[in-house]
């Protein structure tokens, strides 16, 4: 199969398995998985990688001949434990060695859907071949490869946006959400507060973020718990005067998104919400205050699944790497 | 770049009617080194499923005159030339080509040019013949990866209850999606499996 063949195919892979298999990538990522997924050509001197290693790629021939040892689960695993262990030490992302795994494999299961097959299973000699029917797999360099290429290439336009949400947040986004609006009345710590709505105080929990605790019974007021409730409660219960200087509102008001996947109220009677605040007051409610509470290092992220788990996932890691908030302030506490 | 992958692997080109054959060697499954020759009391049969063993077998003891049409039932006592003996062998059940074969094969070596599959094997042995095997020496074997589909497709439908078990609404539908996926697709899977040699 052609260079471009394979790397079309790895990144689909990539893709597919980011959305299946809830990991999130970063650029890196994607180029090992393109990396990886030419490399097992490296014993065949008359391909692209074999040209640019010369005569590594022609020992590696001599030694093992095409489709053998490099094409097998024997160097899967090696390649994935050798390179993938070094980028995920250099890069500080586990996901690189997912995908140095992942396109390495594809480049595997692509050559096993080609006539010749290849020996999965060396030192073993057998052919491992998939589909079993001859007919049925792809001729290197036909039409049926040009077929492969254009079907990977659409599968994976269409698990890139997948895999950026994952695919609970896909689920969560198709299963829709409840809006509401209201003014918040009280903040009762950095990720619950209460919210006047319909004439109605409703106590919120913040969903998929976690500040340290402050007014737990049983508990000790976490590290960097007070400011992080003090950061939500200037954001959110800032008293709204109107031009004269008259207090229009004493809480801020916000738009509430509760989706309709999943349990609405947590153990303790709370609504599960995001929290939409309107910055430049232009009546559209569009900064995620639940995300905001992550980026400036105010809040951990929880673990299970939610609508917008992935981008709170990124905007924890730049937080961490950047030392905002508690990352820097109490590094050395666990993360429940 | 790729493999010759046709099965046969240009074997019919280099059959004889007799005698050792240039490229083949001699083997039963267990042991390499029991090879030897082709002799008179031998029979040699084409690779194939167990009906057409039994079969090429009977044709094959036909030819060798130790085989009377008249004794299976769908020739119905009439002469009958090679293919419409071949026909008649055909239209007979596998338990009545055993009985006619029994008494003639027993005891003698039965080779086969290529892969004979377990059921066959096992129905010559039970007759009392000694099967051998005759494979190309650079024979590729052929590992056909397609039931692995269907290894996903049971782990897509423990993963649905596993997820009940876990209150996983997201994975309960994506296992269950894949599972839909796997189901629908169950006859063209099936259709994409290696038919078997021979």
């Amino acid at each position: 199969m052609k260079v471009a063949t394979h790397i079309v195919f790895g990144e689909c892979c990539l893709f597919a398995a980011s959305a299946v298999f809830d990991f999130h990538y970063e650029t890196p990522s994607v180029l090992a998985a393109a990396l990886c997924s030419v490399l097992p050509d490296a014993d065949y001197p008359k391909s692209w990688l074999g040209h640019q290693l010369g005569s590594i790629s022609e020992d590696l021939h001599r030694l093992f001949g095409h489709r053998s040892f490099m094409h097998s689960l024997l160097a899967l695993a090696l390649v994935t434990a050798a390179l993938g262990s070094l980028l995920w030490w250099l890069t500080g992302q586990s996901a690189t060695m997912i995908s140095v795994g992942v396109g390495y494999g594809s480049h595997l299961f692509a050559d096993m859907m080609t006539l010749g097959g290849v020996q999965l299973f060396w030192p073993g000699r057998a052919i491992a071949v998939f589909p079993g029917r001859d007919e049925y797999r792809v001729v290197s360099g036909g039409n049926s490869e040009r077929v492969f290429v254009a079907l990977a290439l659409i599968l994976a336009l269409l698990f890139y946006p997948v895999s950026r949400v994952g695919f609970d947040g896909l689920i969560y986004r198709l299963g829709g959400a409840d809006t509401l609006y209201g003014t918040v009345t009280k903040v009762t710590d950095g990720d619950t507060i209460e919210v006047e709505t319909q004439g109605r105080t409703t106590p919120v929990r913040l969903i998929g973020v976690d500040t340290p605790e402050t007014v737990a019974p049983d508990e000790p007021i976490g590290c960097y718990g007070k400011e992080a409730s003090a950061y939500t409660k200037q954001i959110l219960y800032e008293r709204q005067t109107d031009k004269e200087g008259r207090v229009v509102r004493e809480g801020r008001l916000v738009r509430l998104e509760i989706p309709r996947i999943g349990d609405s109220e947590d153990a303790y009677g709370r609504t599960l919400a995001y929290v939409w605040i309107d910055t430049d007051d232009d009546g559209e409610y569009e900064h995620l205050f639940n995300e905001d509470l992550i980026e400036q290092g105010y809040a951990r992220t929880t673990t299970f699944a939610h609508t917008y788990r992935r981008e709170f996932e990124r905007a924890r890691e730049e937080a961490e790497e950047r030392g905002a908030g508690l990352w820097s302030a109490c590094p050395e506490v666990d993360v429940p | 770049m790729d493999f010759d992958t046709s099965k046969n692997g240009g074997r019919r080109e280099h059959r004889h009617r007799s005698g050792e054959i240039p490229g083949f060697s001699t083997a039963t499954r267990t042991d390499s080194s029991k090879a030897r020759a082709l002799e008179d009391g031998d029979f040699r049969i084409p690779a194939g499923s167990r009906k057409a063993a039994l079969v090429h077998l009977a044709l094959e003891a036909w030819r060798k005159g130790l085989l009377d049409p008249k004794e299976l039932g769908e020739v119905r006592g009439r002469i009958v030339d090679e293919a419409g003996l071949q026909r008649a062998l055909y239209r007979s059940s596998i338990g009545e080509i055993e009985h006619v074969l029994g008494p003639i094969v027993k005891g003698r070596r039965i080779v086969v040019e290529g892969r004979l599959a377990g059921t066959g094997r096992t129905a010559l042995q039970r007759l009392g013949a000694g099967v051998e095997e005759l494979r190309l020496e650079d024979e590729r074997r052929y590992v056909d990866m397609t039931p692995a589909i269907f290894v996903v497709a049971a782990v897509a439908m423990a993963v649905r209850y596993v997820s009940l078990g876990l209150d996983d609404q997201s994975l309960y539908i994506l296992a269950g999606m894949a599972f839909a996926l796997m189901y629908g697709l169950r006859p063209f899977f099936f259709k994409m499996q290696r038919p078997r040699d021979g």
